[in-house]
């Protein structure tokens, strides 16, 4: 999608390729979201969806490419600077912090901002202290409003596997992102857990933050997205809404198929 | 007999303050460290070589330094060379190494630093080793060899008692969470924006700290050190400590060392004396330990006092172990 005039695009790829061995999962890969939308990503298994996630985040380098954030050159460096940047990225599997209890998973997320050192844990107790009540006070409310708050205090590791979505998008939330990359977020999801998120992620939109998401419930990705990119042998092979979507030959054959659902 | 109490509870204040170092490196920073007692005899000889005087006063012995200081200084520089020692090796072990790989460097490391110090004589005496410590605050206080026993051990305690605040202090804090998180899932924790490295660097090097200033201690309680003094076995005795008392618990900390360390030795050697051969008695201590940990790993696999308990009194095992499994468990990712 061409990113509306005046407005920097909130994520760029530009040419983005990345061989493992012999086999190339992204190669030449190039889209824009832009900002304060929802964006969803699809294609057949093996599109190089989640390699691309993997390149934008950090969590892996491309072999050449260009990823810009909000204008600012991001690729190459690691998963925890791109996070501190303000792109939050979750997994295919929920990835709890086990042995932190829910409220703990979720105060762990926020933005650290030089407050975790062994320094401030022995000299600035005080300081640490008020900034730590007003934390367990926003993880309350995210947990509350994820109605999570029977297990606040549980280890994470003892939650469902839908719980752990819902803890990990208060994660994703206690982070304040400006941009998310969300990995199949309904992994594992029963339906009225679906709804839930699906309200989660239109109130991320809504509060300012980017969303993209890789999706195959192409229902919800209709549903959600504003727009959505097709990708199909490691390379973008169409864009637009999911109505446009349905017209382009291309996708049709590669991905959706004659029997694609209509809304 | 009182005499004989003060003596095993100097011994359990020094060895539970190792199974604080431990548990900043396993249990906070779940790092499989199999080389934790090169620290803790690091620690000791540096003592001995600031607290000593020059090597040169005795014929046959060889040592660096020999600088005759106070003990208080040669407490603090234990605690600061092992704690740069553990920042030289951490910073190149823990930048790209998991796990058992990590586990194998920290063993190749004590292997090498157990035949240089043996060895290599000018350095720490080699296998003779240090002998003659001072007595710290002796020259001050002026108490006969019994009251001051007395004293060593309350000053120990008092030692033991601080490090322990500091390290709950550091473990409640944003710091301790944030290393905890790495150590369940370092990943998710990067994802989060917390640099991995960092934080693991900073657990280890408090960790060995930590087993710097218990060397120091144990120096001036046996008032010698020498290789014979740390087998690889004393690491894992810590380790055992560890798993009973409970992982990445102070409290099971203190309480494991206590136990497994200096209670449960003591109560087997009541175990009357049979055969005739003198390796019996700490053959049968050894599988007596061995029983323990097996019962305790069987019945609480979090160890006495776990970690954290849930709501339902249920008890969660954790640790390094579980982790590869949980990963091995999981999708593609990464």
């Amino acid at each position: 999608m061409v990113a509306k005039p005046g407005l920097t695009p909130a994520l760029d790829v530009i040419d983005l390729w990345k061989s493992f061995g012999g086999v190339r999962a992204v190669q030449g890969c190039t889209f824009s979201v832009p900002p304060h939308s929802i964006t969803g990503l699809v294609g057949p298994n093996g599109a190089g969806k989640s390699t691309a996630i993997n390149l934008i985040s950090g969590l892996i380098k491309p072999d050449k490419g260009i990823i810009r954030l909000n204008g600012q050159e991001i690729q190459g460096h690691s998963l925890d600077w791109t996070s501190r940047q303000g792109l939050v990225r979750t997994f295919q599997v929920a990835r709890e912090w086990p042995a932190l209890t829910v409220t703990e998973n979720v105060i762990a997320a926020a933005p650290a901002e030089r407050q975790e050192t062994i320094w401030r844990a022995l000299f600035a107790r005080r300081a640490l202290g008020r900034r730590e009540r007003l934390l367990e006070e926003r993880a309350a409310g995210l947990l509350e409003r994820l109605k999570l708050t029977p297990v606040a205090h549980e280890p994470a590791g003892s939650l469902s596997g839908g719980q752990k979505r819902l803890l990990e998008f208060a994660r994703v939330a206690m982070a304040a992102p400006k941009i998310v990359l969300l990995d199949e977020p309904l992994a594992g999801v029963n339906p009225v857990l679906a709804e839930e998120l699906g309200r989660a992620i239109t109130g991320l939109r809504d509060s300012g933050v980017t969303v993209v998401i890789v999706e195959h419930n192409l229902r919800f990705v209709e549903r959600t997205c504003d727009n959505v990119i097709v990708m199909g042998a490691g390379a973008v092979i169409g864009e637009g809404t999911m109505t446009e979507l349905r017209k382009n030959q291309q996708v049709v054959e590669a991905y959706l198929g004659q029997g694609a659902p209509h809304a | 007999m009182l005499q004989y109490f003060v003596s095993i509870g100097t011994l359990a204040a020094i060895t539970a303050l190792l199974t604080l170092g431990l548990n900043s490196r396993w249990g906070l920073g779940g790092q499989l460290d199999l080389g934790f007692y090169l620290f803790v005899a690091l620690g000791a000889y540096v003592d001995g070589v600031l607290t000593l005087p020059a090597a040169s006063t005795q014929p046959g012995v060889h040592y660096i330094l020999g600088l005759n200081l106070p003990f208080v200084v040669g407490f603090l520089g234990a605690g600061i060379v092992t704690g740069l020692l553990s920042l030289a090796i951490g910073s190149v072990a823990l930048r790209n190494l998991r796990g058992d790989y990590f586990a194998i460097v920290t063993v190749a490391t004590t292997i090498i630093g157990y035949t240089v110090i043996s060895q290599y004589t000018p350095l720490f005496n080699g296998y003779n080793g240090l002998y003659g410590a001072s007595q710290p605050l002796e020259g001050v206080l002026h108490l006969g060899p019994q009251a001051y026993q007395t004293f060593y051990f309350g000053l120990c305690v008092v030692i033991l008692a601080a490090v322990f605040v500091i390290l709950e202090l550091i473990r409640r804090s944003p710091f301790g969470r944030a290393v905890k998180s790495v150590r369940e899932d370092e990943v998710a924790a990067a994802a989060f924006g917390r640099n991995p490295y960092r934080l693991r660097l900073k657990a280890y090097v408090l960790g060995g700290v930590v087993a710097g200033l218990g060397g120091s201690l144990f120096m001036h309680y046996i008032s010698a050190f020498n290789p014979a003094s740390w087998s690889p076995l004393e690491t894992f005795l810590l380790y055992g400590a560890l798993l009973v008392g409970g992982t990445a618990n102070s409290f099971g900390a203190v309480a494991g060392a206590v136990i497994v360390l200096v209670a449960f030795p003591q109560l087997t050697q009541l175990i009357p004396a049979f055969g005739s051969n003198s390796n019996a008695g700490p053959a049968v201590q050894a599988i007596a330990i061995g029983l323990l940990i097996i019962v305790v790993l069987r019945f609480r696999p979090a160890g006495l006092l776990p970690e954290l308990k849930t709501m339902s009194g249920q008890l969660r095992t954790r640790g390094s172990w579980n982790w590869r499994a949980r990963r091995a468990a999981g999708s593609g990712e990464s």
